[in-house]
């Protein structure tokens, strides 16, 4: 368990330091980005701090980003794990119907999706608002602009771990799946055990790799539904070739997805016998 | 210890037909555009209604949606060539290199784990006003070639620790030699399926990075760039939204059929 922990740990702190090296060498020494006036270590430093030697708003960019990816972790964890079940408890049709709308959401483009959405229950059965985003200070109000893009940008994620859940479930050893059976359990019963068993403990680090893909894939949603996130901001920044605004957003997007990625990997900690019984020892 | 037999060839699988049908049409119709197209580059009147001539309408300057699509699924499919192709050459090599010199791994890659890091990368180059075919390559290849050494380590590792290729490299046949008759013949349909689904992601990859703006600019045409230039008259024109979209998708799906076809899994991806 302590292996594991530093291991995670290493790799988020070598990730965030890994990419602010790469996008100051990238993105400072060309020349091009702005605050050449002060010396290199103190604009490296103030990569870390926001200081993109501009005003900016990356923080309060961030307030919209980062509850949006956290609101469509839950969808995709929700509607992926129980479609994921289902289709490794009820085999035959049920996973047969469950593979193929999986496979069908896994390969939507969120953004595209969000487009469908929005045409759907905005345009044309006027439910929930197309665009735009109410502040935090009217919380039904900004949970209800947040929805629709969270749906989109979870769904496919939705479907993707639905095809692994469904993938690990079925991958039981058949020798195990004897022992079982001569302890007196049925076979189904005994795969079924097994199949969580084996499922479970890669959930964590499923989830952690969803939450990375969702907080950086964000910025297409964002800028479908014209919701003042930190991803589109980086979008803007990358089109007008703002340098220092553009390192910034990218070293803050970077860090909270790995942060977020560390935390959801610890959780594994909680759910992996082998894990524990490490410890115990 | 039993020994493995041989594995026999198995038949087309219909996914195969399917997806490869489907796809093949799809790419048919974007490469006649370099010939013909309904309504060639003429100006109508800008985002006129759809009718029995005009099948999705015309685009907010005038040109006709159809004409536009198949020039744009042509140069989608051109991109997102490219980019699996570089991918392949640079990424299958490595991996084998790597399979064969080191340890089996348990490590694996699925082909949508390529999506984040193209976006990333899309992001830095485009930001550092590189040009857009650039920047869409980078965007494709980089990750692919990871993704398909990974894949393809994965792949061959077990198929060159095989009891019937032990077998023949004691019988005294050279590494290559025994690799040519006993692992390709089962490693090639597997590195067929990694191509085509690499080739998928790569249309989703551009479709996805170009509506961000960080891809093909007008003038030029793509389905991303369709996307984004329709996305402010959704409301009153949603064909242009929803034909493009299919379009990138369903030959996405269309690929990755065959790919699951051609890997010859019983139960899906």
């Amino acid at each position: 368990m302590r292996d594991y922990i530093l291991t995670r740990l290493a790799l988020a702190v070598g990730a965030v330091l890994g990419a602010a090296a790469l996008l100051f060498l990238l993105l400072d020494i060309l020349p091009g980005a702005g605050g050449t006036d002060r010396p290199a270590w103190v604009r490296f430093l103030g990569l870390f701090t926001g200081d993109t030697g501009a005003p900016n708003t990356l923080g309060e960019r961030l307030a919209v980003t980062l509850p949006l990816a956290l609101l469509a972790l839950v969808i995709a964890g929700a509607v992926g794990t129980g479609l994921g079940l289902a289709a490794g408890r009820y085999r035959g049709m049920v996973d047969g119907l469950v593979r193929a709308l999986s496979g069908v959401l896994a390969l939507l483009p969120p953004f595209w999706l969000g487009m469908l959405l929005a045409l759907l229950f905005a345009a044309l059965l006027k439910l929930l608002p197309a665009s735009g985003f109410v502040p935090w200070s009217n919380l039904p109000g900004a949970l209800a602009s947040l929805l629709l893009p969270a749906l989109a940008l979870g769904l496919p994620y939705a479907g993707q771990l639905a095809l692994r859940i469904r993938r690990d479930l079925g991958s039981v050893a058949e020798d195990d799946v004897q022992r079982l059976r001569a302890q007196g359990v049925a076979a189904s019963a005994a795969r079924w055990k097994l199949g969580l068993a084996g499922a479970l403990p890669e959930l964590p680090q499923a989830m952690a790799r969803i939450f990375g893909a969702l907080l950086i894939g964000a910025a297409l949603v964002e800028s479908v539904f014209f919701l003042p996130g930190l991803g589109r901001q980086i979008l803007g920044a990358a089109e007008q070739h703002d340098l220092g605004l553009l390192r910034g957003g990218l070293l803050l997007l970077i860090m909270v997805a790995a942060c977020g990625m560390l935390l959801l990997a610890l959780l594994r900690v909680l759910v992996d016998p082998a894990l524990r019984a490490e410890w115990r020892r | 210890m039993t020994l493995e037999a041989a594995p026999v060839r198995p038949g087309i699988d219909p996914r195969i037909v399917l997806g490869a049908t489907l796809a093949v049409i799809i790419a048919f119709l974007a490469l006649v555009s370099l010939a013909w197209t309904p309504h060639g580059a003429a100006s109508l009147t800008p985002l006129a209604e759809p009718d029995a001539i005009h099948w999705i309408g015309t685009d907010a300057i005038g040109r006709d949606g159809t004409s536009v699509l198949m020039t744009a699924t042509l140069t989608t499919l051109l991109l997102a060539v490219f980019g699996t192709l570089a991918s392949l050459f640079v990424g299958i090599p490595v991996g084998a290199a790597l399979a064969v010199r080191l340890p089996p791994s348990r490590r694996t890659a699925h082909v949508t784990s390529m999506l984040p890091p193209a976006l990333l990368i899309g992001m830095l180059v485009s930001g550092l006003a590189a040009p857009a075919n650039l920047t869409l390559f980078l965007a494709i290849a980089l990750p692919g070639t990871v993704v398909a050494a990974t894949i393809t380590r994965r792949v061959l590792a077990p198929l060159w620790h095989r009891d019937y290729v032990t077998a023949a490299r004691l019988a005294g046949l050279r590494p290559l030699a025994a690799a040519q008759r006993h692992v390709l013949p089962r490693l090639l349909p597997q590195l067929g399926a990694l191509g085509l689904e690499l080739l998928a992601i790569a249309i989703l990859i551009e479709v996805s990075l170009s509506f961000a703006g960080l891809g093909v600019l007008p003038p030029g045409t793509s389905l991303g760039l369709m996307l984004r230039e329709a996305q402010q008259f959704m409301a009153i024109r949603p064909l242009l939204i929803l034909v493009p979209g299919a379009v990138a998708v369903v030959t996405a799906l269309a690929l990755m059929l065959a790919a699951t076809g051609l890997r010859g899994a019983r139960h899906g991806a």
